[in-house]
């Protein structure tokens, strides 16, 4: 039984290794024959041994899935053989619009300009360029109009392990009650 | 209430909706009962300055000016007679979306505050392997050429080996630079002497690459300058280069 965990282990290792992207929990419980709960448990394993013996690589969760990375702790001695990451900050806009795609998705972009109260136009196009959100499909409304979601992109560069690690909308209670036209969003 | 414009100059909203939470956390004041005269008054003074400064500004806070004044007006207006409890506060509406605008505003700033998160984490590229068939068909070789190919393949290299060792060393010793400048000359010189020239000629004895480059160049800049000639003759298969100066 032991040998057969190990076995289990290395093969998520050498999977996670070898598809350089984020692995969903499904694919990984199908091609090994077990449940998603045992392959969140062997990950928690090889995490736990990684993290162990402070390797140069890790195991993060993404999503519904896991990807293999570099150990934070290294990043300064990476980043001269690398090469310094160019990125430019996203506009007030952007973040914005990135915001209220986040909690709402999937969500048109006529939605995502009832609440801004402008055209978001732009800050859609350049979210879609630096592949932080992706057309996901349409609204099955006049117009089929283009539905957004974030991506895994979105996770790795905001260092989210998943959306439901987004802090709740922090929404004063309405005293005077809702309003017909509000967003769903879920109070829980 | 100079001073207040000033403020004002400095800010550059993203909206409507942005500047109106501006105005309302300026003002202190609760932002479920905003006093909608001063607010609109002051929203209004806002719209002034930017076209002071011909800034451009979105139709949409046009469309936020007029709500304003509608609300404004009915909340002025007398109520008619309370019939139940269907009376609405005219700037319901208006509170909701400033209450939803703000919290995604403050998400935002949740998400900026993590925006370089990820930058320490290393990730690999993806492989790109190429699944798709490749194409056999249509095949056929001749052996002949195969042959041709092994030999002549077979000659080059013991050309290169003859020369590589003598060439090694010349690299060595001596790196000629020529100029184009220096070509002119030559060309010029070698035409009034030799009259009209094949183009092929012109590179003649000449063994680097590099000077043949110059060559080249020059020759271009010749017939730039109509310094040069240049036709094609079908007899020759090539071209003729003439001195520009004699075909007047």
């Amino acid at each position: 039984m032991v040998r057969i965990m190990n076995d289990i282990q290395n093969i998520m290792e050498a999977i996670l290794f070898a598809a350089a992207d984020v692995v969903s929990t499904k694919e990984l419980s199908q091609v090994l024959g077990i449940s998603d709960l045992q392959v969140c448990e062997t990950v928690g394993e090889l995490q736990h041994i990684y993290d162990d013996g402070k390797r140069g690589f890790q195991i993060l969760k993404i999503g519904d899935g896991f990807q293999m990375c570099t150990r934070e702790m290294y990043y300064e001695y990476i980043r001269p053989i690398i090469g310094e990451r160019r990125k430019k900050m996203l506009s007030p806009a952007a973040m914005e619009t990135l915001a209220i795609i986040a909690y709402n998705q999937p969500i048109t972009k006529s939605a995502v300009e009832h609440v801004r109260g402008v055209n978001s136009d732009g800050a859609v196009n350049k979210l879609l360029e630096r592949g932080l959100i992706e057309d996901v499909g349409r609204l099955d409304a006049p117009g089929k109009p283009i539905l957004y979601a974030t991506t895994n992109e979105f996770l790795r560069s905001f260092a989210i392990d998943s959306l439901d690690a987004i802090p709740k909308l922090s929404l004063e209670p309405m005293e005077k009650g809702p309003v017909d036209g509000q967003m769903k969003v879920d109070f829980e | 209430m100079e001073t207040e414009k000033l403020s004002f100059k400095l800010d550059i909203f993203e909206g409507p909706l942005d500047l109106l939470l501006h105005l309302i956390s300026k003002n202190k004041v609760d932002i479920y009962d905003i006093p909608i005269e001063s607010i609109t008054r002051q929203y209004f003074d806002y719209l002034n300055t930017v076209k002071e400064f011909d800034m451009e500004l979105g139709s949409e806070f046009l469309v936020m000016a007029a709500q304003l004044l509608y609300i404004k007006s009915k909340m002025l207006l007398p109520q008619e007679k309370i019939e139940s409890e269907d009376k609405v506060d005219p700037r319901a509406e208006l509170v909701a979306k400033l209450l939803d605008y703000k919290a995604y505003k403050d998400l935002a700033g949740f998400l900026r505050s993590k925006e370089t998160d990820g930058d320490v984490f290393y990730y690999r590229n993806k492989e790109k392997f190429d699944f798709s068939s490749l194409d056999y068909d249509n095949q056929s070789f001749n052996l002949s050429e195969l042959t041709h190919a092994f030999y002549d393949v077979i000659s080059r290299k013991k050309e290169e080996e003859k020369t590589n060792n003598v060439e090694a060393l010349k690299t060595i010793t001596k790196r000629l630079a020529y100029s184009v400048n220096d070509k002119v000359y030559e060309i010029k010189e070698r035409i009034e002497a030799n009259g009209p020239t094949l183009f092929r000629h012109m590179f003649d004895n000449m063994e680097e690459k590099s000077e043949c480059i110059a060559t080249f160049l020059a020759i271009l800049e010749m017939v730039k300058s109509s310094l040069l000639q240049i036709e094609y003759s079908y007899q020759d298969m090539d071209f003729i280069l003439k001195d520009g100066a004699n075909n007047e």
